[in-house]
């Protein structure tokens, strides 16, 4: 979902690109208490691998000619909570955009905005209100808020195209929505995967909230 | 302190190995956004202006194929995890400085 430059208005961009300022400042506070010196090394191989897994394309079942791929955003939220998600997404996205032309310049603060925030932060609370709902089971949370980011972010960028009078509200939506509620179950079966294993191999990663800042525990 | 460290180098070769396993297999269709701006017409408003990226496409310096790929893969990795690296232990070293 890398919006290339040209498919946002100049003023659209430029006030995301300041939203997201706002929350860069507030990623890099917050996540201090979340994030201890010693997960940093975890935290940029998981944005290494999601910049990985983002190469990967699928071709989407019962829609010819088209694919998708993982967004990354919940993935890094469950672990890392939804700021340190947004560095992640933006570590990824900066790479992107700088050395593969992969999503646009002027627009890169809507690609943060759109996949780094929207993303991160709707995925990750439904997860957490999920998790709360099931108890035991995080699974189900998982899978849910991943397909739901993704969703989301799709009707956000509808949103993003409309106001940049790209394309009609109700013609984006229409068509972005549907297509993304696919490439969704990949992202859904993806983030599940990896969060299934990271459970079963460091099941202290998923519990990173719970660990002081500095990090003293193990 | 150290089993994290090894947890992580053991993660990242993984993903790299998977990820260059799977690499011949993805899907060269356009993503969803692209097919639906083809569908509705305002694909062409997507402008280049910035053409000094050195791997377009994940086609590393105009190299075709599966080793064009395994070259953006390998650089753009080691690209986000040394930017990771850089900036997540700027920020928390503040902190250590702080508290």
């Amino acid at each position: 979902m890398h919006i290339p430059d040209g498919f946002l208005s100049l003023p659209v961009s430029l006030i995301l690109y300041a939203v997201v300022f706002v929350f860069w400042v507030l990623a890099f506070r917050k996540s201090r208490k979340v994030i201890g010196e010693k997960h940093v090394p975890f935290l940029a191989v998981l944005a290494a691998a999601i910049f990985g897994a983002q190469m990967l394309n699928f071709s989407l079942i019962g829609i010819g000619g088209t694919s998708g791929h993982l967004l990354g955003a919940v993935l890094a939220a469950v672990i890392f909570g939804p700021y340190g998600a947004l560095i992640i997404m933006t570590l990824v996205l900066v790479i992107q955009a700088l050395f593969f032309a992969d999503g646009g310049i002027v627009v890169f603060g809507a690609n943060v905005f759109n996949m780094g925030i929207i993303g991160a932060f709707t995925g990750y609370y439904i997860y957490l209100l999920l998790k709360k709902v099931m108890k035991k089971n995080i699974a189900i949370p998982v899978f849910i808020s991943a397909w739901l980011s993704v969703v989301v972010a799709s009707f956000v960028c509808s949103l993003l195209l409309a106001l940049s009078g790209t394309v009609s509200l109700g013609r984006a939506i229409i068509a972005m929505v549907p297509i993304h509620a696919v490439i969704g179950i990949g992202e859904g079966i993806i983030t599940l995967g990896v969060i299934l294993f990271i459970k079963k191999t460091r099941p202290d990663l998923l519990e990173l909230e719970k660990i002081s800042p500095g990090g003293e525990a193990r | 302190m150290k089993a994290i460290y090894k947890y992580s180098l053991l993660f990242l070769i993984a993903s790299m190995l998977i990820v260059s396993l799977l690499l011949p297999i993805a899907s060269e269709h356009p993503d969803g956004l692209e097919r639906v701006a083809e569908n509705l017409g305002f694909i062409e408003r997507a402008e280049e202006l910035y053409t000094a990226s050195p791997m377009p496409d994940y086609s590393a310096f105009g190299i075709e194929g599966y080793l064009g790929s395994f070259i953006s893969e390998a650089a753009g990795m080691a690209l986000v995890l040394g930017l990771g690296l850089g900036i997540g232990h700027l920020a928390m070293r503040k902190s250590k400085n702080a508290s």
